[in-house]
Formats: C-alpha cells, structure tokens, sequence
C-alpha cells in the first residue's frame, strides 16, 4: 500500500509537472519514474534528430544536366507565375489603401479636398473625350480592316483572272485545230530547223566578224548585218 | 612632243565636261575619237575620264565604242575604264534596243578574264527572254568551270534562269547576297561638284548613281531612281512615235487606261528602284506576276538595305538623313499599296533588329516589321522574339508602347491574309505570291497563337515594369481587342484569353476608359465563345477550342462580376486571395467592397459626383447610400451615360439584377458559359 502511495504521489508530481522533467540537483537521487522520463526525453530528442537528418538526406537527388534542363522551364514558368501573383496582390492591396485615402479625403470639405475635388472631375472630363475619341478611333479601325479585305480580295480574284488570261492565251485560237494539227506540226518543226540554222548562221557570222577584228560599224552594209544578228523570234508573242 | 591645237581643245572640252557635263552629239562625238585611238591610248583615258554627260547619251556612241572594242587594238585598262563609265552612266542612255541588237558582240567579251564582271553587269541589264539561248548558258557555265563561283556570274545565271528555267538546270542559290558593285569612283569628286554646282539641293535634273563606301558623301541613289522616268520620256518624245515599237516603255505611263492597253507589252526600266515611286508601276508589277521583275527588284532592294545600314560604318551623325527616312517611307507605302511585303526587306529585317539599338528610325523599321508575312512556328522565336525581347526590356515607354501597336498590325495583317486566302477550309495555303513556301491552316493558327501568347508575355513584364502605366495599357487592350473578335471577325476558330499580368492591371486601372475597354473585350469574348460552341455544336467546323479556354473565361468573368458588383475581392477561392488578417492591418473598413462600382478607383470619382448631386445639403457624405433604393438604378444610369457601354454591356448581359426591384439586390453572377 505504502509503495502504491509512494507512486501514486511521484504520479501526480509528474502530471503537475506537466510531464517534464523537474531541474534535479546534483546531489539528489532520482525518483525511477523521473528517470524514465529523462530518458524519454532524450530519446524523443534523439530520435528528432534522425529524422531531421533523413530529410535533409532525402533531398540530395542525383540529377543529371539535361534532367534539369527539361525542368527548368517549369521552374522559370513557376516563378514567374508566382511573381506575377504577387505584383497583382500587392498592386491591388495598395490601390486599396491609396484609393481608401484619397476617397476619404475627397468626402471633406477643407480647401485641399476642394482642389483635389476639381482635379477629379477635370480628369473625368478628360476621360470623356478620350472615351468619344477611342470610340471613333475603334470603328475607323473596323472600316479600315473591312476596306483591306476588300483590297485583298480584289487582288487575289485580279491574279486568278490574270492565270485564266494566260490559260486562254496558251490554248491557242483556232477551234478547228483538230484538221489543221498536222499541217501546223509540220510547219513548226520546220520551222524550228530553220531557226536552227538561222541561228548557227548567225552566230558563224558573228565570229568571222569577232575574229576578223573590223569595225562592224563603219560599213553601212556590214552594220545593217551586224545589227540583225540578234534577232530571231523563238518565242512566240 | 605634244600637240598644242590638240591640247588646248582638249582643255577646253575638259573643263566644259567636268563643270557643266557635255551635251549629246558632243559625247558621240569625243567618245568616237578616243576609241578609235586617234591620237593614241593617253588621250583615250584623258576623254573617258571628263566625259560626263549633261542630259542623255545617245546609244549609237555606245554602239559605236563597242565597234572600237572589236577592233582589239584598245589597252585592256582602257577597255574596262570604257566599261565603268557604261555601267555608271547607264541609266542615261536614251533607249537600249539597240544595245540588245549587238547583245551577241557584247557577250563575246564574257570570256576576256578582266573584262568578265563589268560585261556580266552590263548583260544582267540588258537581258531581255530572247538573248538567254542554249549556248550562252553553256558558255557562262563553262566559265564557272574556270574561274568559279563568283557573284557576277551566279548573278547573270540567276536571271537567265528566272527568264528561262528549262535551259538553266544547275542549282543556284536562291538568295544571293550584295550585288554588283558600284563602278562609279573615277568620276566620283567630278560628280558630286556638278551636282552641288547645278542645283545646290539634292533634289536636280541629273541624277546619277553615286555609290559610297565610306559614308563621307551623303547618298542620294535612293531619290535618284524615282526622278529617272520623268527624264526618260522627256526625251522619248522627241524620237519617233513609239506605236511601231515592239514594247511600251513603262515610264511612258501616265494613265491606268494606257496600262491596261499595253499590259501585254510593257517594258521594265533598268533601274528597278524607280517602280516604287508610281503606283501605276505597282499596279503593273502587281498584276503581271513576273518573276524576273520581282527578283531584280528584291535584289537592288536588298543591295539598297545592306548598304545603308548594315554595311557602312557612318563617321559621326545619327546616319539618319532626310534621303534615309523618305526612301523608307517610300518603301512602307509600297508595302502597304501591294499589301504584301518584298522577300529582301524581310531578310534585312531579321539581320537588322539583332544590331538595332531601337531608337534609329523607330516608326520606320515598326512599320516595315509590320508587313512580315506570317513566320512559321519553328522559327519565330529565334528570329522575331529574341531580338525583340532584348529591345523591349531596356527600353522607353514610348518604344514598348510602338511595339505592341507593331505586333497588333502584324496580327491584324495575318488575320486579314487568311480571311481572304484560305478557301472553304483548305489546309494548303500559299504563303506569299512569290515565295513557294505552303503553309497548313494548323501551322498558321500555331504562328498566331505564339505571337499572342508573345505579345501577353510582354505586355505582362512591361505594365510590371512601367508601374501599369494607362498608354501601355491603353496599347495592351488595343491587341487585345483584336485578339477577343479573332473567331467572329476573321473566322479564325481561335480563342486566347489575356494572361492574369494584363488583366488584373486592367481591372484595378485608376481610369475609367480601361475597366471598360476591359468589360468591352470580355463581352467580345463572351460571345465569341458562345459562337463557337454553337457551331461546335453544329459539328460545322471540325476545330476544338481547349475546355481549359472555358475555364479561364469563366474565371475571369466569376471575378469580375464579384469584384465590381458584389464586393467579394479578397476571399478565399478567388483568385487574388489575401489573408484576413493582413486586410485587417491595411485598417481599410468592408476591404473586399474596394472595388465595387462605388468605390473602384475608376470609378470614385463619379460616386462622389452623384452623391453631391442627390444630397447637396448633406455635410458628410456617406457613399452607401447611393446602393439604396432607386438610387443604384440612377447611378449606374448616371454612370453608362458618360459613354461607358462596355459597362453597360457587360453589366446588362451578366447580372441577373432587375431594375425596379426595392432593394439593391445582391445580383449573382449569370451567363457563364458551361464548360466544354
């Protein structure tokens, strides 16, 4: 019963102590139970330790550049995300204050106010005119973007137009070309070959004239000659 | 032993030339007499270098002097000094035709090692479709064997190629960089002392090619090509009447009736810098489509660019002549006449904006960076954004505000493109006239939904940056309101909502005109939206708006509606959430009604007015009173008559609140689109 009692006391010390230990001098002897909890308290201590150091542990991950590199983008998008949370929360907290401020002021009826009242409503007025002028400027844009679509559409059905023009006009004129293909066949390739021969012709004559070293110029005749070795018609206009 | 009478005629002809220039038939005349070689080689030289024409040379002199180079008994220096001052004068002869009749003579010199560059520029100006044959092509082909690949020969081949493909297989690199050089420097102090004696201004009735390498002389080439036709047919006019000639001179133009009569016979001038100064010009190259001309023009443009800016190192001024700005105009106007932009003005661009210090010229390079066609995805970062972001963020006001209102015009020109263009769906769309370049209609949305996400991204670093200045703001809605109407205005099955860096800084703006620019745009997208999802809906278009676009709308409007009506700014779930407690510090009172319609910065102003207005005996003016009763329903008239119909809109089609109710009620957002 004694001993239950003893506990019992030892108990109820603990619990007034909050179940910490209580400073012992140095020459005291522990109670068992103040033992125990010192114990327990370093193992709590110790154990706290550990984990702190495991976690610190977990976070050295091997990585390599090219790992980090495919993150990074997600990282600079975090940031500047964050970043730009931060600008807004605080651009509206201080518009917030300032405009508390100023509307406070605006409501009394010192001198200041007053002045700070006719600035207001000047600027007000100024807003007036903008908003008219921004209105116009908006539908001119409208019309304007209409009136280029216009242009371009003119431009592309001017350009379709011009492709049939050169269909029509490679197609050839004559509608009977069934009876007459042979005939014109013939007469291109012999057409053809005496343009050959014209132009090796012609450009013979203009070597012996290179070659011989004369002045083409001076001699009406060879002039004429020299002036027509250029023409030939390949192309038919 | 020299000859006196020779001598001093001479003399006198030399200072008559190198002061006032020579007359015609004098030109025929000396140019005769020093080729021929009368008096031997020294006087040749001496003539050459004092013949400065003072109107026109006629072109048999030239035909003449070729005669004299055939002969062969001309010094090789000579016959390339002969050949500079050809080049130079050029665009003073009176008519090339018979030019082109000796073009055989002329191009037997090709083969002359010294003379080879000076006759290639001379034939890449005379060339016509007739003078590229088979064994010409070979010949140059043969001589790039020899001497490799220079420019004065790819340059030749590259024309005979647009002119005849078939017959010029080999590659050539599709843009060639510089040009033919400037041949101009025997006769370059002469030059600049007539001009200055003649006219003293710049603009004058000679107007010759002054090239510079050293930028100590100010140009004038650019002005210079736009006055030549008016000389031209000054003198054509006396010649015989050109209804019997094979081709129509196109400075002979001066109707659009005469061109559309002679569309099929038109003949370019030699200098292709003087088609930008006539729109009938334009008009012709426009609608004639002819390859060559657009590559002599791109080419001369090209040469025109690098030189002044990229090439020349200016000794001291800001490099910005009165020339510089109007050549630039010039080229804008064009630009927007033809609504396309040219290839080499696009090439300039890129390599430009990497060495730009952005205060040069600003309007002009903007305007010109306008008109870029649309650049596909894969590489616009590196070649627009990169640069511009490093312009941007050191930069003025003034210059990001000119930025944004570039890149709107870009959007605006692309968008416009594509309405027009892209036919009943079709997936091949061809990029620009000229460029073969095809474009799908995916790749395109790609490029447009880059550039807007671009245009957010710095229009949310530079409102950050200016402290959300109204301009910058006021040029950031402008995008915005063009990129709201994408779907309904374009028909571009697109939808990009602002990023939160535009819009929380519109939605606490200080001014009136942007909260409802701001409303404007989110009724514009409101309806967009619907649109769409209708059509969807309709399965007509096979196109898919991201449900993630819904929830963004959805999200903006929730807090739009709670911040400006029903005074729930800081609370949990929306998205500017502020702790309670440290609302608590501002010792603002009802912090989450700051930005009702009564107390909105924008708007305070205008609380206090009408508060005045209804009770002008009351001595402290309490503001709730105004959300009582019929006064909320007369206030927030008193608010949309000051011209504020985005407001209005936006309150009348997402507020479930009915006017003529007794209570101000507390309306509940309404309207928002269910997600996707």
């Amino acid at each position: 019963m004694d001993r239950l009692e003893d506990l019992a006391s030892s108990l109820e010390t603990l619990a007034f102590h909050g179940f910490q230990t209580p400073t012992v001098g140095n020459g005291e002897k522990e109670s068992p139970a103040i033992e125990i909890l010192r114990i327990k308290e370093q193992m709590s201590n110790q154990c706290f330790e550990m984990t702190v150091k495991l976690q610190s542990g977990e976070s050295k991950r091997s990585c390599s550049a090219s790992d980090a590199e495919k993150d990074l983008p997600d990282y600079v998008n975090t940031l500047e995300e964050a970043k730009i949370t931060h600008f807004n929360k605080t651009l509206a907290l201080h518009r917030m204050q300032v405009w508390h401020v100023i509307s406070e002021k605006l409501k009394q009826r010192d001198p200041e106010a007053e002045a700070m009242r006719k600035l207001t409503n000047h600027s007000l007025d100024l807003c007036l005119k903008i908003k008219t002028l921004q209105q116009e400027s908006f539908e001119l844009q409208d019309q304007i973007t209409a009136l280029q679509k216009q242009r371009l559409d003119l431009k592309r059905l001017t350009h379709e137009k011009m492709k049939e023009m050169e269909e029509l006009k490679t197609k050839g004129e004559h509608p009977v070309a069934e009876e007459y293909r042979n005939v014109l066949q013939k007469a291109q390739s012999y057409l053809e070959k005496y343009q050959k021969m014209v132009a090796i012709e012609q450009n013979v004559l203009r070597g012996i004239i290179i070659a011989s070293k004369v002045n083409w110029r001076e001699d009406p005749k060879l002039r004429e000659i020299a002036m027509t070795l250029e023409d030939i018609t390949i192309s038919d206009d | 032993m020299g000859n006196d009478v020779l001598e001093r005629n001479l003399v006198l002809v030399e200072r008559m030339g190198l002061t006032r220039g020579l007359p015609p038939e004098v030109i025929s005349t000396m140019l005769d007499y020093a080729m021929s070689l009368r008096m031997g080689g020294a006087p040749c030289v001496r003539v050459l270098k004092f013949l400065i024409p003072a109107t026109v040379v006629p072109q048999e002199a030239i035909v003449r002097a070729v005669a004299w180079l055939c002969v062969g008994k001309i010094a090789i220096s000579t016959q390339v000094l002969f050949l500079k001052w050809v080049l130079t004068f050029f665009d003073m002869i009176d008519s090339k035709d018979h030019l082109r009749s000796i073009y055989g003579f002329i191009f037997n010199f090709v083969t002359e090692e010294h003379l080879c560059p000076y006759i290639c520029h001379l034939l890449y100006l005379l060339t016509r479709k007739e003078c590229v044959r088979p064994f010409r092509v070979r010949k140059l082909l043969d001589l790039q064997a020899k001497l490799g690949r220079q420019p004065f020969l790819l340059h030749l081949l590259s024309l005979y190629k647009v002119f005849c493909p078939e017959l010029v297989t080999t590659a050539l690199p599709s843009k060639l960089r510089g040009g033919f050089k400037n041949h101009v420097t025997p006769w370059k102090g002469v030059l600049n002392a007539i001009q200055k004696r003649n006219t003293g201004q710049v603009t004058s009735d000679i107007r010759l090619t002054i090239g510079v390498k050293d930028g100590s002389n100010s140009r004038k080439r650019k002005c210079n090509h736009l006055q030549l036709p008016s000389l031209n047919s000054a003198v054509q006019r006396n010649l015989s009447s050109t209804n019997s000639r094979k081709v129509f001179p196109l400075e002979q133009l001066h109707s659009f009736p005469e061109l559309l009569d002679n569309l099929h016979r038109i003949e370019l001038p030699s200098q292709m810098g003087s088609l930008l100064g006539s729109s009938l010009a334009l008009c012709y190259l426009d609608y004639v489509q002819d390859d060559s001309a657009f590559l002599r023009l791109n080419f001369w443009l090209g040469h025109a660019l690098h030189e002044e800016f990229l090439f020349c190192s200016r000794e001291g001024g800001s490099g910005c002549s009165s020339e510089t700005l109007h050549f630039l105009n010039r080229l804008i106007s064009t630009q927007n006449f033809l609504q396309e932009g040219f290839f080499s003005t696009e090439s300039f661009l890129y390599k430009f904006l990497n060495v730009w210090d952005g205060s040069l010229l600003r309007p002009q390079i903007l305007g010109l960076l306008s008109h870029i066609p649309v650049v596909p995805s894969s590489c616009i970062h590196q070649l627009l954004f990169e640069p511009l972001m490093q312009l941007f963020f050191s930069s003025t006001l003034f210059f990001k505000c000119s930025v944004i209102e570039c890149l709107n015009d870009m959007l605006l020109k692309w968008l416009t493109w594509h309405s027009v263009y892209s036919v009943e769906d079709g997936l091949d769309i061809s990029l620009n006239s000229h460029t073969p370049m095809n474009m799908t209609l995916s790749g395109f949305m790609d490029s447009v939904m880059e550039l807007v996400l671009f245009v957010g991204r710095l229009a949310t670093v530079g409102l950050q940056l200016e402290g959300c200045s109204s301009l910058l703001l006021s040029f950031v809605l402008d995008f915005y309101e063009t990129v709201c109407d994408m779907f309904l205005k374009f028909e571009l099955p697109l939808v990009v909502m602002p990023p939160v860096g535009v819009f929380y800084p519109a939605l606490f703006a200080t001014d009136p005109v942007s909260v409802d620019r701001l409303c404007f745009i989110m009724c514009r997208y409101k309806q967009n939206l619907t649109a769409a999802k209708f059509q969807q809906q309709e399965a007509k278009h096979v196109f898919h708006i991201s449900s993630q676009t819904y929830r963004e709308f959805n999200r903006y409007q929730l807090l739009m509606v709670s911040t400006l009506w029903n005074s729930r700014l800081f609370q949990p779930g929306m998205a500017v959430e502020v702790d309670h407690n440290l609302l608590a510090l501002s010792k603002v009172p009802e912090p989450s009604a700051s930005f009702t319609l009564i107390r909105h910065p924008a708007f305070v102003g205008y609380a206090l007015d009408f508060h005045l207005k209804c009770w002008p005996e009351r001595k402290d003016m309490d503001l709730k009173s105004v959300k009582a009763g019929k006064h909320w329903e007369w206030y927030l008239e008193f608010l949309f008559s000051h011209g504020y119909l985005g407001l209005q809109q936006f309150v009348q089609s997402n507020i479930n609140w009915h006017p003529g109710s007794g209570t101000k009620s507390q309306g509940q957002g309404d309207g928002q689109p269910t997600n996707g």
